[in-house]
């Protein structure tokens, strides 16, 4: 039987992991290695761990990594054939790992098995496999709010599994290398790896007997403009990632921009506009996992280059014009374009109109006719008081209460005035802000360009002064070989002719004594 | 006039096949020139050599260069560390190169990137590739898809820096041919080598191999490109019909690969045997021991397998892949495989007709071995070395 390593990524969440943890090690089929990787808690979830499970494997990060990073210190520490991943907000069933196990050997086709994932009630379905519908990106669960009543028990191939809780085998991680961390901090990293699974080979499956409980204690809540950001940027990513600039250009972006057109929150609308603008400046600097097939993607030239910046920044125009132009789908607020900066009660919606509304209903003071609720007498009591007021005080109060209510009249349209007028003035600040971020835009593209251009240039001359010491070289070599030769040769002359002197001395010494003895 | 040659190449104790290559080669190459070693910074282990030839560090070869006036540098280039001083001097001093492989990414990758040298590596592909190579490379640095060193082998700065490549295939001739068309280019076959091989009995004996066992063995270094899990699965399938098989990997696995999982995996555990590194006299007992090798290669860097002419020169049926060098050997000396869609089944299927056919085995190993001997010889590796390089020189000017 395979051997089965469990991986739970701990993040704060110090209330769930305890029953998490249990639940993993109260298996019919027990983990070979649980290994839990903390993202730099500061609940104490760490201490935990090693106080109640010492036979968990516990890794600290220093800094929180995300779900792919922190998972992925997780599967690089995993010994068995199968490694199970697991948030820590889920509760395992107690055969989760032999059935998963079992599917993984049913079939060695199988890359990546997702669960059953049920709510905290044990009888709604969150998750019965996901699908990832074109040409959006848009992410979908099967029987998502259904109640279970037995309808996804049929174990199937599907699109992707969640990272919530799933089995991957490790001949994958081999194949395809391991999540994407730039799907930081989280969103769309399952998606992307079951995606590239497939791609390789593998199937991704569902099986509806591995069951989950799910308390979803997401960190980022489900509405707030952070989760927007977060899952579109990576929704934008994992389109980058897959899709030419002809998908990109006829099938996404008519669709993004009628979906556009539908009614939405403010978060979303704001956390959208923040996602197109952060893909739109940091896609060409956007590090890519290795995985992808490199035909499929986009070759990254210029034409590509600027085809996705302009769909980005259309679909970025639509939302800020719809925002001028015909309004959110929300009333108008103060806190356009500011929301970041501001803190959380400024940055509910209604905060201007229900100050004005709260300043309108109540600025005009008005006399109040006088009771009592003594038994009996209560009546006279309030008569004779009212005698009292309208001989007495009522002509001296009567003019305090005119003065007042002119004041508070002034005021009222003032506040609204004022309240109105720093809406328009944020409206005209953030369409500057967005103009600039834009002119900003083409100013680094064209920067970019240039020095694109420059490198290219140097590029070029560099390798031509390569090119150009290389034959250099080749020639110097010949004429060195060549001069070699001819030194080889001198010197064999040299010798020769050192031996032809050498065997003319005698000669010649002889011929000298015959001389002499002639002359004498 | 006796030619005088500068020989650059790493010697024992480097762990480079091109070590044992030079050492069997330069006795012969000695018949018919004056040469002077230069290497690295280590002391030669083999005593035959250093009592036979001069033996100097490559930095004194400016100096000994002016003084014996050498006729030609010979360099024998691979793609691995132990090469960066050849690979530098011969841009300095250009001369013949012996192109071990034709793949030299991994080095100079190495030599570059291994060291932080980032701007090497862009200038590298640059020169090889131009704009697309620096854009390859910048796009890697910046986290982008690795360069495919296969696709990309950078071996054209060595081979404009040469007067003449020596290759030991037509594959890898023509290779260059393509790239660099009108290259001075020849062919050397890699020649055999062989101590005395022990009989197949003596060597199980000695190996505590058991006399009923079918063999099946693969030699050298273990990586992916030996196609190693393929072979795995393959054999898994094959010991089912043959409960008496073993498989032997004869070499050291190369960092980070390991098969220690899928061997598991598969069920063999006990069946499947890694030596580790072993020295030439055990090789060679394991190669006597073996009843079929299956030495595969893909994809490949357009190199010769010493092992297989080895296998081959022993007498033993070889299964190669149908890709490169081993492509060009004859269809009747060993068995080939594509690399392509029932690789696997096509490998079983060999395995399960050798093992029926002991006189398949038999003819197989003795058509190869005759080959070997005939085209593989010391002496016309030697002759052919000279040959090219008097072409060379009688060409200068």
């Amino acid at each position: 039987m395979n051997r089965i390593s469990v991986v739970v990524l701990s993040y704060n969440g110090k209330g769930y992991l305890e029953d998490c943890l249990r639940s993993v090690l109260a298996q019919s089929h027990p983990p070979y290695q649980l290994i839990v990787v903390d993202n730099a808690s500061s609940d104490g979830s760490p201490e935990l761990v090693r106080e109640r499970f010492p036979q968990a494997e516990l890794i600290r990060n220093h800094r929180n990594l995300g779900y792919a990073g922190g998972m992925n210190v997780g599967l690089r520490e995993a010994r068995g054939e199968l490694i199970a991943l697991l948030n820590q907000d889920t509760v395992v069933q107690e055969n989760l790992l032999a059935e998963l196990t079992r599917a993984f050997e049913m079939d060695v086709k199988i890359g990546i098995a997702g669960c059953k994932i049920l709510l905290a009630d044990g009888v709604t379905i969150q998750h019965a496999g996901g699908i990832i519908r074109y040409p959006q990106a848009l992410p979908d669960h099967y029987g998502y709010g259904q109640l279970d009543e037995g309808q996804y028990d049929q174990m199937r191939e599907v699109d992707y599994v969640t990272g919530a809780a799933l089995a991957v085998r490790k001949a994958v991680l081999k194949d395809v290398g391991y999540f994407d961390e730039a799907f930081f901090p989280a969103y769309y990293e399952d998606a992307d790896f079951c995606f590239r699974a497939r791609e390789a080979g593998y199937k991704i499956v569902y099986v509806p007997r591995a069951v989950v409980l799910h308390h979803e204690s997401s960190t980022l809540g489900r509405d707030s403009y952070n989760y927007h950001r977060a899952m579109h940027r990576n929704r934008l990513r994992f389109i980058l990632k897959r899709y030419n600039l002809r998908q990109l250009q006829e099938d996404f972006y008519p669709a993004e921009k009628e979906w556009l057109r539908a009614p939405r929150s403010e978060n979303e609308r704001q956390g959208l506009r923040r996602a197109y603008l952060e893909t739109l400046l940091l896609w060409p600097s956007m590090p890519w996992a290795k995985a992808e097939k490199e035909e499929e993607r986009m070759a990254d030239t210029d034409e590509e280059r600027l085809g996705v910046r302009e769909i980005l920044g259309a679909l970025h125009r639509s939302l800020l014009e719809g925002d001028h132009q015909h309004g959110s789908a929300e009333p108008p607020t103060l806190h356009k374009g500011v929301q970041e900066a501001k803190t959380d009660d400024l940055l509910q919606p209604s905060f201007g109109s229900q100050l004005v509304e709260g300043l309108a209903s109540k600025w005009h003071a008005q006399e109040r006719p006088f009771v009592s609720h003594k038994p009996l007498i209560g009546p006279l009591i309030a008569f004779i008081r009212e005698m009292w007021n309208s001989v007495s005080t009522k002509w001296f109060v009567r003019a305090i209460l005119q003065q007042q209510n002119e004041f508070n009249e002034a005021l009222v349209r003032a506040v609204s005035r004022s309240l109105d007028e720093l809406d328009i003035r944020i409206g005209a600040l953030d369409t500057r802000v967005s103009r600039s971020l834009d002119e900003l835009d083409i100013r680094i593209g064209a920067l970019d360009t240039r020095v694109s251009r420059s490198l290219d240039e140097l590029d070029i001359r560099i390798c031509d002064n390569d090119r150009d010491s290389t034959a250099l070289a080749v020639e110097i070599a010949k004429v060195g070989y060549r001069l070699n030769r001819i030194e080889n040769q001198l010197a064999a002359l040299g010798e020769r002719l050192a031996g032809i002197e050498q065997a003319l001395k005698p000669r010649g010494s002889a011929s000298n004594e015959s001389n002499r003895i002639e002359s004498s | 006039m006796t030619m005088r040659i500068a020989y650059f190449s790493p010697l024992n104790p480097m762990p480079s096949g091109i070590s044992d290559y030079s050492e069997e080669l330069l006795p012969y190459l000695a018949r018919h020139a004056q040469i002077d070693l230069f290497i690295d910074d280590y002391e030669p282990s083999n005593r035959e050599i250093v009592d036979s030839f001069s033996i100097f560090h490559h930095q004194e070869f400016e100096r000994l260069a002016r003084e014996r006036r050498y006729d030609m540098c010979l360099y024998q280039m691979g793609n691995s560390p132990y090469h960066e001083y050849i690979y530098r001097q011969s841009l300095r001093h250009p001369g013949v190169t012996v192109l071990h492989d034709y793949v030299l990414h991994h080095f100079l990758e190495f030599i570059t990137v291994g060291r932080g040298d980032l701007i090497g590596y862009i200038r590298e592909m640059g020169y090889a590739y131009g704009l697309e190579g620096t854009g390859l490379a910048r796009r890697m640095f910046a986290g982008g898809e690795r360069v495919q060193r296969y696709q990309y082998p950078l071996c054209e700065r060595v081979v404009d820096s040469s007067l003449g490549l020596i290759v030991h295939s037509d594959y890898v001739a023509r290779l260059l041919d393509e790239i660099r068309p009108g290259t001075k280019v020849t062919k050397v076959n890699q020649h055999l080598s062989l101590r005395k091989v022990p009989s197949s009995a003596t060597a199980r004996a000695s190996l505590g191999l058991g006399g009923d066992q079918f063999v099946v063995a693969s030699f050298g270094l273990i990586a992916p490109g030996k196609r190693i899990d393929l072979i795995l699965r393959a054999f898994a399938r094959f010991k089912k019909k043959h409960p008496n098989a073993i498989y032997l990997l004869v070499g050291a696995l190369v960092p980070p690969y390991q098969i220690e999982d899928g061997v598991h995996e598969l069920g063999l555990d006990g069946r499947v045997k890694v030596t580790g590194h072993v020295d030439m006299d055990t090789f060679q007992a394991y190669m006597a021991a073996c009843d079929v090798a299956i030495n595969l290669r893909f994809p490949t860097a357009g190199e010769t397998s010493a092992s297989v002419i080895r296998l081959m020169g022993t007498g033993k049926p070889v299964i190669v892949s149908n890709v490169g060098w081993y492509a060009e050997l004859p269809d009747d000396c060993c068995l080939k495989v594509d690399p392509a869609e029932r690789e696997e089944e096509t490998l079983l299927a060999y395995m399960e007709f050798l093992a029926a056919n002991e006189g398949a085995r038999q003819e197989l190993g003795t058509t190869a071995r005759a080959y070997i001997e005939k085209n593989h010889s010391l002496v016309g590796s030697a002759q052919g070395y000279i040959a090219f390089i008097r072409d060379i020189l009688s060409n200068l000017a």
